[in-house]
């Protein structure tokens, strides 16, 4: 098995290991970019909705009159 | 049929989904002409395969480009629903190509009526390895459902603060 393995792998090296940079390449820059969105998206949010929210108490609030 | 499309695409899913499949896509169409050079000799040939394969790719791309240029989901849904509805139209040619026509590519192995012709040692890590990337396609998506959700309240809350600062 590992004799055919290595043989193959000699052979067709180059196709081999463009197959798996591929392979990496393009799931890895996917997982990656979800991830990043996310995280990007939540930082986002978190800061508007504590905006929101402060803008709200203060408009609420007898010290801002 | 047009209206579940239309829900299911301005639905959360649909807007991100397209990015995926388009990912998944272009993986297997790279992947495929690295292992047709030395199994084939050539790494692309235009037979029915490939070509409807190929055509799936343009046409997430053209989903990708569709929801991108028009800026509000909602006038863009209903082009893009349209337009999925006409790429459901590929999907059994994708699958009957090969018996259809005679083509480079091998006929069905897996899905067919008298068995899988593959031998059990390819069978089965083929199967594990559909399962898996069932299951990353899933975890993915429910990502960007949520990055969609969110950034849906960003834009909401963008809009509250706009109307805000005007009174």
């Amino acid at each position: 098995m590992i004799d055919f393995l290595m043989g193959a792998l000699g052979k067709h090296a180059i196709y081999i290991v463009l197959s798996y940079v591929s392979f990496v390449g393009i799931l890895g820059g996917l997982i990656l970019s979800s991830f990043i969105k996310m995280r990007q998206a939540k930082r986002i949010l978190n800061a508007l909705q504590t905006a929101h929210y402060f803008s709200q108490s203060s408009e609420k609030s007898p010290n801002a009159e | 049929m047009e209206c579940a499309v239309y829900l299911c695409i301005y639905g959360y899913g649909g807007t991100r989904y397209a990015d995926l499949a388009a990912a998944f896509t272009l993986l297997c169409l790279i992947t495929g002409a690295l292992w047709g050079k030395p199994m084939w000799g050539a790494y692309w040939v235009w037979d029915a395969r490939l070509t409807s394969v190929f055509i799936l790719f343009l046409m997430y791309c053209s989903l990708i480009a569709l929801w991108r240029v028009i800026d509000n989901p909602i006038m863009a849904a209903r082009p893009v629903s349209i337009l999925t509805l006409l790429g459901l139209v590929n999907l059994p040619i994708i699958k009957f190509s090969v018996d259809w026509w005679n083509t480079l590519h091998q006929p069905a192995s897996v899905l067919r009526l008298q068995g899988p012709a593959i031998h059990s040692s390819q069978l089965w890590p083929l199967l594990v390895m559909g399962a898996a990337f069932l299951l990353l396609t899933l975890t993915l998506q429910l990502i960007n459902i949520r990055t969609e959700l969110m950034q849906r309240r960003i834009r909401t809350l963008h809009l509250l603060q706009a109307q805000g600062d005007k009174a």
